[in-house]
């Protein structure tokens, strides 16, 4: 039976169509968009305790390092530094590599983010 | 159109949200329309599908292409509506599986094929008393006239098991009318 003529069909046609309000696309849109802002700033606090626990962690390692006297068996390169530059130096250095190490991780996850609308590749 | 679809989708999965947008305007009705069927309130219709579209934009990674973006989306638009009829636990009109089957496929013929006003507002009276699955599916075949094959992808069935249900909603649909006449014959 052809569905114009389907009684069912018919009955189906009686109720009205309703209609959205105005301006839902844009309310829902706005609502996505607030989400994603509130996801993004999660990512960012939670990436923002991590960096603050991983400095807040090497600089007491590194102070504590600061005071440790040992000797290390092989050549290293010698700098031109004195005794007080050379320690700074070497507690810059051990700030600013868990720093790099974290911007690192930092741009990993933006790229992340704007990836990920790619669709996954269909498997034919 | 389908073309145009593609290329919004293409733009969508480079990160463009405004093409989202776009994509949205083009079904925000007919979604809600099944969502306002499925759970007879328009209230709460609007939200859900508000629902709808948000779990398709954070869910679009898993959308393969396989079935068309709108079989898709009516999936979730169908879930998100069962769902909500399912936390409502709104009661709906329960029939003896008995006198279901004792339906003769000669009386749905009938029925079906009565294109009198009498018996369409009877058979409109009846698809509101449905259950929300029932009336979804109704709503997919008759109203949406959507193939069976597309029908049983959105509700997650076989197409054989989709065939069976809505002859029963039939059957259901034939019980509802002939007890609404015998009320108003009494």
């Amino acid at each position: 039976m052809k569905q114009s003529n389907n009684a069912i069909h018919r009955a189906t046609l009686r109720r009205i169509q309703p209609q959205l309000p105005a301006g839902f696309c844009q309310r829902t849109m706005l609502r996505i968009r607030r989400r994603e802002r509130v996801r993004e700033l999660m990512q960012y606090a939670i990436c923002g305790t991590i960096l603050i626990a991983l400095l807040a962690q090497s600089l007491q390692w590194a102070f504590a390092r600061l005071s440790v006297r040992f000797d290390i068996d092989f050549a290293l390169p010698r700098f031109d530094f004195s005794a007080v530059d050379f320690e700074l130096v070497k507690s810059l250095t051990m700030i600013a590599v868990p720093l790099i190490l974290m911007l690192l991780l930092d741009s990993y996850l933006r790229l992340k983010m704007q990836a990920r609308f790619l669709f996954r590749e269909e498997k034919k | 159109m389908i073309h145009n679809e593609e290329k919004l989708l293409q733009r969508i999965r480079s990160g463009d949200d405004e093409a989202f947008a776009l994509l949205m305007e083009q079904y925000a009705n007919q979604v809600y329309a099944l969502v306002v069927r499925i759970i007879q309130q328009r209230e709460d219709a609007e939200e859900l599908t508000q629902d709808v579209f948000i779990k398709a934009y954070e869910q679009m990674e898993s959308f393969s292409g396989r079935s068309s973006f709108a079989t898709w989306l009516y999936r979730i638009a169908y879930n998100c509506a069962i769902s909500h009829t399912r936390r409502h636990r709104v009661s709906h009109l329960s029939i003896d599986e008995g006198r279901i089957a004792a339906v003769r496929d000669e009386d749905i013929e009938q029925m079906e094929g009565d294109l009198s006003d009498h018996n369409i507002e009877a058979l409109t009276a009846a698809i509101e008393q449905l259950n929300a699955e029932e009336r979804a599916l109704v709503t997919l075949f008759y109203y949406e006239q959507r193939p069976i094959a597309e029908c049983a992808e959105i509700i997650r069935q076989s197409e054989s098991n989709t065939k069976v249900r809505l002859h029963r909603i039939r059957k259901k649909l034939y019980l509802l009318i002939t007890h609404s006449k015998d009320e108003t014959e009494q």
